[in-house]
C-alpha cells in the first residue's frame, strides 16, 4: 500500500511538473509574439536605431527566441527567475516585496466571502423556495454579475468620497499600524470578494439543500436535535465538498483579478507589477511572476485534492478497499 | 396492558398536491400501551408511514394538513410547541427507519451519534456517554462494542448498522418506539434476528412499540395487536389472533390469500389481489378496496363501511359490509 501511495504522489508532482511546464511554454512564445519591444519602450521614440539594438543585446533580446526560452528555463530550473529589464531587480525580490501584499489582499477576500456566503446558504437552504431564499439569490447574480472594479468604484464612491470611512487609494504597510493597514486592504477586499461570495452561496446551498433531504437529517431530528446542531453538525460537513473544489478553483482565478483590483486601489501586489509589466513587455519580469501564479493554482487545487479524504473519509477508505461491505 | 401511551383519534392528514388535496390517512383511531407491540400493515402507498411519521409528530403542521388528537400520556402531541415535541423525541419517542445505511450518518463515527443521543440527557458528561454507547453498542448483539465504536456506517454490514439504528433509538430507554419496515432492506436471516432484538428490548424496557411492515409474516410473529391499513384508512384491527387466523374485512383475507405458502401444496397456490390502490385524490366513494374486491356487493361501491366490532369478539373491528365468514377462514 505504501508503494502505490508513493506512486501517487510521484505521479501528482509530475503532473504538476508538466502543467508548470506548459503554462511558461505558452506564456513565453505568446509574449514573443506581442508587438513591441522593450528596448524601444524604455529609450522612448527619441533614441536612435544604434542605442536601441545596443541595449538589445545587452537584455539579451539580440537572441533567437529558442535561446532566450533556453536561457531563462535553465535559470527558472536553478531558482533564477531572471531580472526585471526595467529596473534590474530580480523577479525574485520583486515577488519578495510584492506577494505578502497580494496574498494578504486574497485570503481577506476570502475571509469575507465565506462568513458571508456560509450563513447566507444555510438560511437559504433552510428556506429554500421562500421569499428570503429567492432575495439571497437575486443578491448572489447581481454580485455574480458586477465587475470588481465596478464595486470597487461604488465602494470608494460611498465609503470613501462620502463617508470618508476609508483611503480611496494607497497603501499602508503593518508597520503603519494595523487599522491604517486594514482599512487600506477592507476595501479591495470586498471589491475582490464579490463574484467568490455569490459562487460559493450557490455551490454551498446547492449541496446542502440536497444533504438535507438525506435520511439521516430525518433521523437527526428525530433524535431531537436543536436545527442548529443538525445543521452544523450533520448537514454542513457532508455538503462541503462542492465548496472546496470552488474554493480551488476561484482563488486561482482571483490572482488573475488582482490586476484590476490592485491597479484601481494602489495596492503594491503582484497584480499590480504584472500590469505594469505587461505595459513594459518586460519579458523576463511577466514571465516569473505567470509561472509564480500558476505554480499557486496548482499548489491550492492540489490542497484541496489532499482535504477531500479530511473533510470526508469515505473517499478515503473507498480507494483503499473496493465497494464495501453491504 | 393499563394507562394508554399514545392515543390516535380519528387523525386526518392531508397534503396539498398540484391536483388537489391528498388524503394519506383518513380517520384512523389507534391505541398502544406501554409493553405493547402494535403493528401496522398494509401496501406501499397506504398511509401507513405518513401515520407513524404524524403520530411521532415528525410531520407537523407545517407539512400537512392535520386534523383529530394524537395525545402520548395524555399530552396533546398535535398542539404542543416545536421545542415541546423536540424535548420529546430521543427521550420518550424514538424511531427506527427503514434503510439504516441512509439513516446513519456517513461521516461522524456510529459511537459518536449514539453518544449524541445519550447527550441530550444534560447529567450525562463526554465520559460516560461514550462508556453507556459501548454497553449499547454490546446490548444490541455488535460484537467489539469497543472497536466498532470509532467504525463509520460504511464500513459495517447491513444487520450492524441496523442494531446501531436500535441502540440510538433505545439509548434513552424511550417509553415508545416507532420501526418503519425496520427489516424491509435487510436480509432474511438478518431480519429474523433484528426482530427477536425488538421483542427482548420491548419485554426488557417495557417498550411500547409500533412496527410499520408490509410483510404480514413479521407482523403476525413479532406484535400482539395488529391494524390493518388500506388507502389511508383502517380496514381492520385486532389482536394478532383474531386478525390474522380469522380475518373478517375482504382486504384482509385477500392479502393472506396472496402468500405463498409451503404448507399448503401445490392445490393452494397464492391468490394475487387484481388492480391497483385507488387514486387518494379521487377515491372511490364507498368502501375503497371495492374496486379490487372479487365479494363486493352493491353497498359497498356508494357507502364508506363503518369499522365497528364484531358481535362476538368486541376487540376485533373491521370496516366490511360483505365480511369473510368466520367458518369459512383459515
Amino acid at each position: 500500500m505504501n508503494r502505490t501511495r508513493l506512486l501517487r504522489v510521484g505521479l501528482k508532482v509530475l503532473r504538476l511538473a508538466a502543467v508548470l511546464l506548459v503554462v511558461s511554454t505558452l506564456c513565453f512564445f505568446s509574449l514573443a509574439l506581442l508587438p513591441g519591444d522593450p528596448a524601444r519602450l524604455m529609450l522612448g521614440d527619441a533614441a536612435t536605431a544604434d542605442a536601441v539594438a545596443t541595449l538589445r543585446a545587452q537584455l539579451g533580446l539580440d537572441l533567437p527566441t529558442m535561446e532566450r526560452f533556453g536561457h531563462w528555463i535553465g535559470g527558472v530550473l536553478q531558482g533564477d527567475l531572471g531580472e526585471s529589464y526595467r529596473t534590474g531587480q530580480s523577479v525574485t525580490e520583486i515577488l519578495g516585496e510584492r506577494a505578502p501584499v497580494t496574498v494578504e489582499l486574497i485570503v481577506l477576500s476570502q475571509v469575507i466571502a465565506l462568513g458571508l456566503a456560509v450563513p447566507a446558504a444555510i438560511v437559504a437552504a433552510h428556506r429554500r423556495r421562500t421569499g428570503t431564499d429567492r432575495a439571497l439569490s437575486l443578491w448572489v447574480f447581481t454580485a455574480l454579475s458586477t465587475p470588481d472594479f465596478v464595486v470597487g468604484v461604488v465602494l470608494i464612491w460611498i465609503l470613501s468620497v462620502h463617508l470618508g470611512w476609508f483611503p480611496a487609494n494607497g497603501y499602508a504597510p503593518w508597520s503603519d499600524g494595523v487599522g491604517p493597514h486594514l482599512s487600506s486592504l477592507i476595501m479591495p477586499a470586498i471589491a475582490l470578494a464579490g463574484t467568490s461570495f455569490a459562487l460559493y452561496q450557490r455551490v454551498l446551498r446547492a449541496d446542502l439543500v440536497e444533504t438535507l433531504r438525506q435520511d439521516y437529517i430525518e433521523v437527526a431530528r428525530a433524535k431531537g436535535l436543536s436545527l442548529t446542531r443538525i445543521t452544523f453538525r450533520h448537514a454542513l460537513r457532508p455538503s462541503l465538498l462542492g465548496l472546496s473544489t470552488q474554493i480551488g478553483v476561484t482563488v486561482g482565478m482571483l490572482i488573475g483579478s488582482t490586476v484590476v483590483v490592485e491597479s484601481l486601489f494602489g495596492l503594491p501586489g503582484i497584480g499590480d507589477e504584472l500590469a505594469g509589466a505587461v505595459t513594459a513587455r518586460d519579458y523576463v519580469e511577466v514571465q516569473g511572476l505567470v509561472l509564480v501564479i500558476a505554480t499557486c493554482f496548482v499548489l491550492v487545487n492540489a490542497l484541496v485534492d489532499v482535504l477531500y479524504p479530511v473533510i470526508d473519509p469515505r473517499l478515503a477508505s473507498s480507494r483503499r478497499t473496493r465497494g464495501g461491505a453491504r | 396492558m393499563s394507562e394508554p401511551l399514545l392515543q390516535v383519534r380519528d387523525l386526518v392528514v392531508e397534503f396539498r398536491t398540484a391536483n388537489g388535496p391528498l388524503r394519506a390517512v383518513d380517520g384512523v383511531s389507534l391505541d398502544v400501551a406501554r409493553g405493547e407491540r402494535v403493528g401496522i400493515v398494509g401496501e406501499s402507498g397506504s398511509g401507513k408511514s405518513v401515520l407513524s411519521r404524524t403520530a411521532m409528530g415528525l410531520l407537523g403542521r407545517k407539512d400537512a394538513r392535520i386534523s383529530g388528537e394524537i395525545t402520548f400520556r395524555g399530552q396533546d402531541l398535535l398542539a404542543m410547541s416545536d421545542k415541546q415535541r423536540r424535548d420529546l423525541w430521543g427521550r420518550e419517542i424514538a424511531m427506527v427507519f427503514q434503510d439504516p445505511l441512509s439513516s446513519l450518518h456517513p461521516i461522524t463515527p456510529v459511537g459518536q451519534q449514539i453518544v449524541e443521543t445519550l447527550r441530550r440527557d444534560p447529567a450525562m458528561d463526554k465520559t460516560k456517554a461514550r462508556a453507556r454507547a459501548i454497553e449499547l453498542l454490546d446490548m444490541v448483539g455488535i460484537p467489539q462494542a469497543e472497536r466498532r465504536f470509532r467504525s463509520r456506517a460504511h464500513e459495517l454490514s447491513g444487520g450492524m448498522r441496523q442494531r446501531v439504528m436500535i441502540a440510538i433509538a433505545v439509548a434513552n430507554s424511550p417509553s415508545l418506539l416507532f420501526a418503519d419496515e425496520p427489516t424491509t432492506a435487510l436480509d432474511v436471516t438478518v431480519q429474523a434476528r433484528i426482530l427477536e432484538l425488538f421483542d427482548e428490548l420491548c419485554r426488557e424496557l417495557s417498550i411500547g412499540l409500533v412496527m410499520v411492515s408490509h410483510d404480514l409474516g413479521v407482523v403476525a410473529r413479532h406484535t400482539d395487536a395488529v391494524s390493518v391499513m388500506y388507502a389511508g384508512r383502517i380496514s381492520e384491527q385486532g389482536t394478532v389472533d383474531d386478525v390474522l387466523r380469522s380475518p373478517r374485512m375482504r382486504y384482509t383475507s385477500a392479502l393472506l390469500a396472496a402468500i405463498p405458502r409451503i404448507d399448503h401444496g401445490r392445490r393452494a397456490l397464492p391468490q394475487p389481489i387484481g388492480g391497483l390502490p385507488p387514486d387518494l385524490v379521487n377515491p372511490p366513494a364507498g368502501c375503497r378496496f371495492a374496486p379490487r374486491c372479487a365479494h363486493a356487493v352493491a353497498a359497498c361501491a356508494d357507502q364508506v363501511p363503518p369499522l365497528e366490532p364484531a358481535a362476538d369478539v368486541p376487540g376485533h373491528a373491521f370496516a366490511c359490509w360483505n365480511p369473510t365468514p368466520t367458518e369459512v377462514a383459515r
